[in-house]
C-alpha cells in the first residue's frame, strides 16, 4: 500500500469555552442567554460569504428550525437553531461586513442572541466531541 | 447547516496527513499539475470527476479581483484537446459548428457552439483553424466523450484525440502578457486576440502549423492562444505534460512585484459570469438554441450546419426565449431556477435564471435569464424569487464588465 502526503492549510479552530452541533453552529452559553455563529470549519467550508439573512429580534424559534440563510461564491446554505427560544439580539453588522463571519467566526460573526427557557435540553457537543466529528 | 465534505480533513494534525492510496481521492481525474495544487494549498474538490481545486489560500474573491488587477494562472487541464483531419470527401467538420471556421486565417481562434439536429446546444467550443481541413478543438472537460462520438458519428473527419498527452495553463488578466513574455520570450506577444501559434516549450521558438501532432505534443510541441474565459486579456498555454508543473512554477514565482496568484475553479465561475459567458450545463445542456443565447453572433448563415434549418425558422417567427443580464439591487444572490416576474406585475412569470452568483468587481449579485422575448431588452424592472426571498433587479445587455 502506497501513502500519499497531502498537507493541509491551517488547524481550524475549535476553542474549549463553547458547545458545539453536528450541524456545524456554536453556542455561547451565559445563563439564559445562547449566542449562536457558525464553526470556523463551516466558514472555511463555505468560502467568501457575501450575504447572510437573519431573523428578526422578537421571534420565537424551535430546535432544529430555520435560522438564518447564508450566501457565499460557492452555495446557499441553511443554519438550524441549535436551541429553542426568543431571538433577543441579531448582529446587524453582517449586513455591510458578512465577511467577518469568514474572518471571525467566533467574535464578530456572531449571528443572533437566543433567550433560552431550557438551556439543558438542548443536544449540544463539547468542543472535544466536536473536534472529533471533525476527524 | 449541511456542508458538502467531499474532501475530509484530519485536522489532529494540521501540516501533513496521509491518506491511504484507496482512499475515495484516489478514484478522480489528476492534471499534470494535481501536486502543484497539493503544494499552493488548493482546497481540492470533485469537478465532474476531476480532483480540482475549488479555490487557494487567497479565497475566491481575493482571487477574481486579482485576476481583474493584476494576473491569475488558472490550471484547465482537464479540459479537451482534438485535432481534427476533414476527410478528402463527404461532410466536413464545418458541417457541425454554428461559426465559419473555414473563410478565417490559419491560427485563428474561433468561439462556436456544437448544435444537434434540433439546433440544441451540445457544447461550446473554441476552434483553431491549422491550415485547409486541420483543426485544432477544445471541448469541455465534461463533454469530451459526448463531442468526440458526436463530431465522428455526424461528420467525415479524422479525430485524434490528444487529451491526454495535454496540459493547460491559463494566464489571465491586465499583467498576463508582460509576466508570460518574461518568461517565455518577447514574441509570445505577437499572439494577438483570438490567435493561436504552435509552439516548442523547451527552445520557447514558434513552430509551424503542421508540427502538431500526436507525437510532438508528447515532447516539446503545444499550442500558445490569445484566448480565455474570464473577461480578461491573456493566453491560455496548451503543453505536454510533463513541462506543465515547471512552467507553473515560473510563472507564479516570477517575482516581478504585482503578486500572481494561482486561480481556483470558483473564482473562474464568478469571472466568466461578469464577462456574460456560458458554463456548458448550466446555461444550456442542450435544451437551449444558439438564437435564445446571448451570443447568437456565433451563427454565421454562409454554411450548411445542423440545425440550421430551425434557426432560420427562429430567426423569421422571432418569437423564442432570449438570454439577458440581470443586475440585482443588493448582494444577495439568485441562483439557476430562479423565476423571473415583472416588477410591475409580479404574478406574471416572464423567464429563469441559468446561472447566478454574487460579482466581486461589482459588489452586487448577477445573473444570467432566459426571458420571454418581448421583456428581453435592457432596463426592465423585474424581481426574483430565491429561497423564499425577493429579490429586485433591472434587465441588462452583457457583459456586466468590460475590458478596454
Amino acid at each position: 500500500m502506497h501513502y500519499r502526503i497531502w498537507k493541509v492549510e491551517t488547524m481550524t479552530n475549535v476553542p474549549d469555552n463553547l458547545k458545539y452541533t453536528k450541524k456545524h453552529e456554536w453556542a455561547r452559553i451565559e445563563g439564559n442567554r445562547v449566542t449562536i455563529g457558525i464553526t470556523d470549519h463551516a466558514q472555511g467550508e463555505l468560502t467568501d460569504i457575501v450575504y447572510i439573512e437573519l431573523p428578526k429580534v422578537g421571534q420565537d424559534v424551535e430546535v432544529g428550525t430555520e435560522l438564518a440563510t447564508v450566501e457565499s461564491v460557492k452555495s446557499t446554505s441553511d443554519i438550524y437553531s441549535p436551541v429553542s427560544g426568543k431571538i433577543v439580539e441579531v448582529n446587524s453588522n453582517l449586513e455591510n461586513s458578512p465577511g467577518d463571519i469568514n474572518t471571525d467566526a467566533y467574535g464578530k460573526g456572531w449571528l443572533v442572541v437566543i433567550e433560552c427557557a431550557d438551556v439543558a435540553s438542548a443536544e449540544l457537543m463539547t468542543a472535544a466531541e466536536y473536534k472529533a466529528l471533525l476527524g | 447547516m449541511f456542508i458538502d465534505n467531499s474532501i475530509n480533513y484530519n485536522y489532529n494534525n494540521p501540516k501533513i496527513i496521509i491518506i491511504p492510496s484507496h482512499s475515495s481521492v484516489d478514484s478522480m481525474n489528476k492534471t499534470a499539475l494535481n501536486q502543484k495544487h497539493i503544494e499552493y494549498e488548493g482546497k481540492l474538490v470533485d469537478f465532474h470527476g476531476w480532483e480540482m481545486p475549488l479555490h487557494y489560500k487567497a479565497g475566491i474573491m481575493k482571487e477574481h479581483l486579482t485576476v481583474r488587477s493584476s494576473v491569475g494562472l488558472f490550471d484547465v487541464s482537464h479540459m479537451g484537446d482534438f485535432i481534427i483531419l476533414d476527410k478528402s470527401s463527404g461532410k466536413g467538420f464545418q458541417s457541425l459548428l454554428t461559426n465559419d471556421i473555414i473563410n478565417v486565417a490559419d491560427g485563428k481562434c474561433v468561439y462556436t457552439h456544437l448544435p444537434d439536429d434540433n439546433a440544441k446546444i451540445i457544447d461550446d467550443l473554441i476552434v483553431t483553424k491549422l491550415g485547409t481541413g486541420r483543426y485544432f478543438c477544445v471541448p469541455n472537460a465534461s463533454m469530451i466523450d459526448i463531442d468526440e462520438n458526436w463530431m465522428k458519428e455526424n461528420a467525415d473527419i479524422e479525430l485524434i484525440d490528444i487529451s491526454s498527452d495535454l496540459s493547460c495553463i491559463a494566464v489571465q488578466g491586465p499583467n498576463a502578457r508582460i509576466l508570460t513574455s518574461k518568461i517565455l520570450g518577447e514574441y509570445i506577444n505577437t499572439v494577438g486576440k483570438f490567435e493561436a501559434r504552435i509552439f516548442n516549450y523547451v527552445s520557447n521558438q514558434f513552430e509551424e502549423f503542421n508540427s502538431l501532432s500526436k507525437e510532438s505534443v508528447k515532447k516539446e510541441i503545444g499550442i500558445v492562444s490569445g484566448t480565455g474565459y474570464t473577461g480578461e486579456d491573456g493566453f491560455e498555454l496548451i503543453l505536454p505534460n510533463a513541462l506543465a508543473p515547471a512552467l507553473w512554477d515560473k510563472l507564479l514565482k516570477a517575482d516581478m512585484g504585482f503578486g500572481a496568484l494561482p486561480i481556483g475553479l470558483g473564482a473562474r465561475d464568478t469571472l466568466r459570469l461578469e464577462a456574460g459567458f456560458l458554463l456548458s450545463g448550466q446555461d444550456f445542456s442542450r435544451d437551449r438554441t444558439t438564437i435564445e443565447t446571448n451570443c447568437s453572433w456565433v451563427i454565421k448563415w454562409n454554411h450548411e450546419f445542423k440545425g440550421r434549418e430551425i434557426l432560420q425558422r427562429m430567426k423569421e417567427e422571432k418569437t423564442h426565449d432570449k438570454m439577458m443580464g440581470i443586475v440585482l439591487e443588493g448582494r444577495a444572490p439568485a441562483r439557476p431556477g430562479s423565476k423571473v416576474r415583472l416588477a410591475d406585475s409580479p404574478h406574471e412569470i416572464v423567464g429563469s435564471v441559468s446561472s447566478g452568483n454574487f460579482a466581486p468587481s461589482l459588489g452586487k449579485s448577477i445573473a444570467l435569464a432566459y426571458l420571454e422575448r418581448q421583456y428581453a431588452k435592457a432596463g426592465i424592472n423585474v424581481v426574483l424569487e430565491y429561497h423564499g426571498r425577493e429579490l429586485k433587479g433591472v434587465t441588462t445587455k452583457t457583459p456586466f464588465v468590460t475590458k478596454t
